[in-house]
């Protein structure tokens, strides 16, 4: 049983970057053969996205980051973690964290590392940051998590552009995080690009179009098994999220905000009747800001319950879940936290 | 409740004659992973209850009696 539990560290601020470009379901005439906009947003509770191909990742954090550290009226010399989460870094090598490192001017004397998960990233990246932090030897840390532009673009209607920050700082006493993490690996091809890594590298072959799912792709495009992340979700994110309540001695009841990964409007609703959740617990950011991975739950909390929570003490459960197959739920407690104003790129 | 059924398989893709016996619905292409998610919903608040993400499987959805077996597995009267 993935378990883990740090303390002494707490959520400073959240921020978030997305492009200022808006693109809205209703006008789109090509979501589906099968399916009409109205059907769509019915269907996903996507009415808009952010997308821009003009910023990467790393542009959309680094942008939310500099309003973060402004708003925190933090140091940046003070700044001694950074942890990267994204699937689509900069370059394949060195790992964009490092390049982040400079354009931030953070301090030289900085752990900067990267983690390449994708819906349940932001849980694991929390865990890493907690983890550093609760040890009292460095004092404050930026999780940036996101996902934007990949080397092709997904043809899907769901997917979106964000980079969020998440600032921790070191506090003695704070309870912390309490986490459950998971993993199956079996099903590593349940959403996967084929070409472009190690195993299977870029060749003429990887640009040719074959049919996936109805729609014509290429060989480095994110294809998806549907069926099986569907069944997946709703049943791996309730267990994960009461097995994590069981655990550390807390019910719902005890929980202000549960935070779902913003994978699908009607995934995220079966499971909130799992669980038995009134909606007011349950707030969603997908319908104006698509599933942007491992960005959609700090998303959720910065665009959301701005002007709601800031100064008043708030527990949170959060699970993200997805690709990997991999997931990640943790508990935590937010008291003056700072929620920026979105940050958008033009 | 085979009615019902019919019924709601048709709401979500009314193109397609869900009341032909012997046809499978995940191999003639009649139901998506897309319509999967959205007739699990609409079963779930439909029956008052909550499919078991270990159920989803095609063979599942293949046919009406499959289900009305699906369903009354998972509690529906």
């Amino acid at each position: 049983m993935a378990f883990i539990e740090f303390k002494n560290v707490r959520i400073a601020g959240i921020s978030t970057g997305v492009p200022k470009h808006i693109e809205y379901t209703k006008d789109n005439p090509n979501i589906s053969s099968e399916y009409d906009a109205v059907d769509f947003i019915k269907s996903t509770g996507v009415e808009s996205r952010r997308i821009d191909d003009r910023f990467t990742t790393s542009d959309l954090c680094c942008a939310a980051a500099e309003r973060l550290i402004e708003d925190l009226n933090w140091n940046k010399s003070e700044i001694e973690v950074l942890i990267f989460v994204t699937q689509g870094p900069d370059y394949i090598c060195p790992a964009t964290a490092c390049i982040i490192q400079d354009r931030l001017g953070l301090s030289k004397e900085c752990y900067a590392a990267e983690l390449p998960l994708g819906c349940s990233g932001w849980v694991y990246g929390l865990s890493y940051a907690a983890s550093l932090l609760s040890t009292g030897n460095v004092r404050k840390a930026l999780l940036m998590a996101g996902d934007s532009k990949f080397i092709m673009p997904i043809p899907d209607q769901l997917s979106s552009h964000a980079g969020t920050v998440t600032a921790l700082e070191y506090e003695e006493g704070n309870d912390g995080f309490k986490f459950h993490f998971g993993t199956d690996g079996s099903g590593w091809d349940a959403i996967y690009i084929p070409d472009g890594g190690a195993r299977n590298g870029v060749t003429p072959k990887s640009f040719e179009l074959e049919e996936i799912n109805g729609k014509q792709m290429c060989r480095l495009q994110s294809r998806m098994n549907g069926m099986d992340v569907f069944a997946f979700a709703i049943s791996t994110a309730p267990k994960s999220i009461k097995k994590t309540l069981e655990h550390y001695g807390v019910t719902m009841e005890d929980i202000d905000y549960c935070i779902l990964h913003q994978a699908n409007l009607q995934i995220d609703e079966i499971i909130r009747g799992k669980l038995k959740l009134p909606p007011e617990k349950v707030p969603y950011s997908l319908h104006v800001f698509g599933n942007t991975s491992s960005a959609t739950i700090p998303i959720t909390i910065n665009t959301q319950l701005k002007g709601k929570i800031e100064n008043k003490p708030t527990r949170f459960i959060c699970c993200g879940f997805g690709i990997g197959l991999s997931w990640g739920t943790v508990l935590f407690n937010t008291d003056n936290i700072v929620l920026s104003n979105l940050v958008e790129l033009d | 409740m085979r009615e019902k059924i019919i019924k709601i398989l048709t709401e979500l893709r009314p193109e397609f004659d869900f009341t032909q016996e012997g046809v499978n619905f995940i191999e003639e292409g009649m139901l998506d992973s897309f319509d999967m998610v959205n007739l699990v919903s609409e079963l779930d608040s439909t029956y008052g209850i909550s499919i078991d993400g270990v159920d989803i499987l095609p063979e599942n959805f293949a046919t009406v009696d499959a289900i009305v077996a699906l369903l009354v597995k998972n509690g529906a009267k």
